[in-house]
């Protein structure tokens, strides 16, 4: 199915997978040309139509954006009411879903920001795509609270708005207000940092534009860029500065989306473990969201030597690693519970575990904790269709995940008079597979219009990496 | 393995497409730049240094990727961008602080459960966030103002190869600007420095921008600013329609509210009036005494006054206070002063009542009135020491006059409240009630007893004590 640009038919790849001592491996497996690199990357975008499957994928996930837009106007006409919630769950799949998304979110920005600063040279080749899909997910997060408010149309109050006639402002000392500041400056950022990423790729497209429509439209958005040498030395320092901005930013987001459980005093929210194992689940979810979308872009657009498998190994170390601390993390939330004395925080553990909503608690657990261990085991590590399929349960436990914190804690608190069971309306569902389809369209129209990996960032680094071989060689002559 | 030059004849790159799309060269316009083609950042790298060693100021060099060690060779100086993210960053924590302690404290002050209106810890997510994000912001602005960005029009962009230069070639550019610049030495200067090809661009004859581009901008921008000034022209003028709805029946929905009229009833009324004989529910308490403090059939002496049962507080800053203002008015009558008060408990007074009494009694008055009923309370000392204008101290249990006050009546005061004090009814059931007054009973008691009430063999230790 994979579609076989004609710069690449009888070209043999390195397997950079193997380890050897004292020598990094290749970062690209073809002794690619710069200009292999950019036919490449450009191709997706320049053929005349794109493969099959994603006209195939477009239609599906068109229409499942066209669906999402009737539920939430059906949502906004009707009130909250049409969806599950209801006393004593009154967050429910609406946080759960704005949670989910705004992880998945926190990948990009990890392997574009912090990856950069250790000077990871593998992230050049997927930051990119990473980054889009970290814009995505947080369109999507943002969507839910949004609607979740339910009087959308007076959505400006949470904006600290100058000449107000109400005369009250915004309560600064509530973690949903702190939501509001770190997630829009997160989005903000976000595309700020890719914009900004994507500007010499963006001239690259307008110099190989073949109609003056598209000239004109990669012009503007290249805003006139002409790799220049002092242009690049400004742009490299603010590319630092920004990634230096976005490392402690990504940590933050996520960090006071848990302050918006875990300061208050429900049982199983109330806990100091909520931020560090917060951000850890975030990283999973989100490297396990840009292995699912990776594993088939790469084969659907002919990138699999640029986006190589010790690309979509090293992010399923990543997935390994994160998911034993997410696993970490639940077993130690136990023996705080135990530890702590609390009888309401030990009946919620309890609760979780053998509660009417176990199936919730054992399928996050097989899905976070025990997939992601075949991942161990080499074989499975470069497989792309073990890791796609270890990715999907990544996605389904991390929102799982979520589910078990808000709903299974708020179904049964203090008083068991007002216990209850949460069950989601028809309405619920078909929002949340709409908010995927949404994810899908624009990550489907990201591949075919802009350019999937940071060609710029690619040649930088095989440079570096040829010069680097080059010196060596010099070195050993002597 | 060093990157070999592309195959010109490669699909895809940039000569075999866009010709027709670049704006086109007009040879007849004078000389802007010229242009060296190089094929490794290596051969780039050394013409750059040579022609900076040569004294030219007004050049550059162009590269699909940056190349490290070319700033040195250029003589490139660190740029000021840091500075711009840092005082961003900067302004960014003042507005957050400002915003917080103006809304939250100044204009907006809002108590929760006695926490300091502002303080750093709750500040700290909003001013973080806004230091980021007006650091970030200024930081790509600042990029793209120091490198002279956006440039939508540049002579370079008329070289059919100097489209590879986002692609795999590598150039450099020298203004003829430049006071070195000599357009025969500078071409020979640059092809021997290994150049694979030496062009000069022209400067644009044309306007920079289509005609059609500037026109979408201006009417888009003319667009824009018409619901802006809506907002402001209905924000600084009166109307008298209604306000506009986005969805109506929030606020105006279909049902009958207080005050209205109805069609659906004979007397035109929309809210019903209350059935003969009907209790709402929980509102049965017909025992006067354990539930009012009241004789039996008091009620109807309350209906007398004209005044509702639960209005009937002394409100007023309290007989004692007044009397002791020289020259302020006689004190009106206190209208509760002629009810038939109960003079004794309605509930058998057992010892469990007495320590039930005594826990609530420390729970809910001790911190005004103070444990032994004196009136200093913890929240009195502090009142006290604030100088609290509006403050009135509870009075003593052992005056004169609440001694001898009939036990329904201070059922009352302790149901409804008293000048400051608020009615506790809602908060401390019946029972509980009367088992408080028990205790201050006591209370009042531990300081009045006559001799004779002590135990014959505790006098000798009272003795020891009070001489």
């Amino acid at each position: 199915m994979a579609a076989i640009s004609p710069t690449m038919l009888d070209v043999v790849d390195i397997d950079n997978t193997i380890e050897t001592p004292g020598r990094r491996s290749e970062l690209v497996t073809r002794n690619s040309s710069y200009a292999e690199i950019t036919d490449s990357v450009c191709y997706a975008a320049e053929s005349p139509h794109p493969p099959l499957a994603w006209y195939v994928a477009f239609a599906i996930s068109t229409s499942l954006t066209m669906m999402l837009g009737l539920m939430v106007t059906y949502l906004l006409f009707t009130g909250i009411g049409v969806w599950g919630n209801n006393s004593p769950v009154f967050w429910a799949w609406d946080i759960v879903n704005f949670v989910f998304w705004v992880g998945i979110g926190h990948a990009g920005t990890l392997i574009s920001a912090i990856l950069f600063l250790f000077r990871q040279n593998w992230r050049t080749s997927i930051n990119r795509a990473a980054e889009a899909m970290t814009i995505f997910a947080v369109v999507c997060a943002g969507m839910f609270p949004t609607i979740h408010v339910g009087r959308i149309w007076v959505i400006y109050y949470l904006i600290p708005y100058g000449p107000n006639q109400h005369a009250i402002w915004p309560q600064f000392r509530s973690p949903l207000l702190w939501d509001v500041f770190a997630v829009s400056t997160y989005a903000t950022v976000s595309l700020l940092f890719w914009y900004m990423g994507m500007i010499p790729d963006l001239a690259t497209f307008r110099d190989r534009a073949t109609t003056r429509w598209k000239y004109n439209l990669y012009g503007l958005l290249s805003l006139g860029w002409t790799g220049s040498a002092r242009h690049w030395h400004r742009y490299e320092r603010a590319y630092l500065l920004l990634a230096a901005l976005a490392t402690p930013l990504v940590l933050s987001v996520h960090t006071v989306v848990s302050f918006d459980f875990a300061t208050s005093q429900i049982p199983g929210w109330h806990t100091t473990i909520f931020p560090p194992y917060f951000v850890a689940g975030a990283i999973f979810g989100g490297f396990g969201m840009v292995v699912t979308l990776l594993v088939p872009a790469r084969a659907l657009f002919g990138l699999e030597h640029l986006i190589t498998l010790r690309h979509m190994e090293n992010m399923n170390k990543v997935i390994l690693a994160t998911g034993t601390i997410v696993g970490y993390a639940y077993a130690m939330e136990f023996f705080i519970a135990w530890y702590g004395g609390n009888p309401y925080e030990q009946f919620a553990f309890t609760n979780r575990m053998f509660g009417p909503y176990a199936w919730a608690y054992w399928t996050m657990i097989a899905c976070n904790v025990i997939s992601p261990q075949v991942f161990w085991f080499k074989k499975c590590r470069t497989s792309p269709l073990v890791m796609w399929i270890v990715s999907i349960f990544v996605n389904i436990g991390m929102w799982f995940e979520r589910f078990v914190i808000v709903v299974i804690s708020l179904s049964r608190d203090y008083l068991p008079s007002s216990w209850g069971y949460y069950s989601p309306t028809w309405v619920d569902i078909l929002t949340l597979i709409g908010s995927f389809g949404l994810f899908t369209t624009l990550f489907l129209l990201f591949c075919r219009f802009l350019p999937i990996v940071a060609m710029a960032e690619v040649k930088g680094v095989v440079h570096q990496h040829n010069h680097a071989v080059g010196h060596h060689e010099h070195d050993a002559a002597h | 393995m060093t990157s070999t030059p592309h195959d010109e004849a490669s699909p895809g790159t940039a000569e075999a497409a866009v010709r027709g799309v670049a704006p086109a060269a007009d040879p007849k316009q004078p000389v802007a730049y010229v242009l060296a083609e190089y094929s490794t950042p290596e051969a780039l790298v050394k013409a750059a240094r040579q022609v900076y060693q040569q004294g030219y100021t007004k050049f550059d060099a162009h590269s699909p990727f940056p190349i490290h060690g070319i700033d040195d060779a250029m003589g490139i100086k660190f740029t000021h961008l840091p500075w711009f993210t840092f005082f961003a960053g900067g302004l960014g924590i003042i507005t957050a602080t400002l915003l917080i302690y103006y809304t939250n404290k100044e204009w907006y002050p809002y108590l929760i459960s006695g926490k300091p209106l502002f303080s750093i810890p709750s500040a700290a997510p909003v001013m973080f966030e806004l230091m980021v994000l007006f650091a970030a912001i200024t930081t790509l602005l600042g990029m793209l103002a120091l490198n002279r960005l956006p440039l939508f029009t540049h002579p370079l962009f008329q070289s059919t190869r100097f489209q590879r230069v986002t692609n795999d070639k590598f150039f450099l550019s020298i203004d003829a600007r430049d006071p070195k610049y000599k357009s025969e030495k500078t071409i020979q200067l640059l092809t021997g420095l290994g150049a694979e090809y030496v062009e000069t661009c022209h400067k644009e004859a044309s306007a920079p921008l289509p005609w059609a581009f500037r026109t979408a901008v201006f009417l888009g921008l003319l667009l824009a600013m018409v619901p802006v000034s809506m907002v402001a022209w209905k924000r600084s003028t009166y109307s008298r329609e209604p306000r506009i709805r986005v969805i109506f029946d929030m606020v105006s929905q279909p049902k009958k509210k207080t005050q209205t009229t109805s069609t659906l009833w004979q007397d035109g009324r929309a809210m019903r009036p209350w059935v003969e004989g009907t209790i709402a529910k929980g509102e049965l308490k017909a025992d006067d005494a354990f539930y009012r403090g009241l004789k039996p059939g008091g009620l109807n002496a309350v209906a007398a006054t004209t005044v509702s049962m639960t209005n009937l507080v002394a409100n007023q800053d309290g007989a004692a206070a007044a009397a002791a203002t020289p020259g302020a008015p006689a004190t009106p009558p206190d209208p509760l002063d002629k009810l038939p008060w109960i003079e004794d408990f309605p509930l058998e007074v057992t010892p469990e009542l007495m320590k039930r009494g005594q826990e609530r009694y420390n729970i809910y008055c001790a911190t005004c009135h103070g444990l032994g009923g004196v009136g200093n309370g913890l929240v009195t000392i502090r009142a006290i020491e604030l100088a609290e204008g509006t403050w009135v101290p509870p009075v003593t249990f052992h005056s004169e006059g609440l001694r001898k006050q009939p036990i329904g009546r201070m059922f009352h005061s302790i149901s409804n409240g008293v000048r400051k004090m608020p009615g506790y009814g809602d908060q401390i059931p019946e029972r509980d009630r009367w088992a408080i007054l028990l205790y201050v009973r006591a209370l009042q008691k531990s300081k009045f007893a006559p001799l004779s009430d002590v135990p014959p063999e505790k006098v000798n230790q009272l003795t020891d004590v009070a001489p």
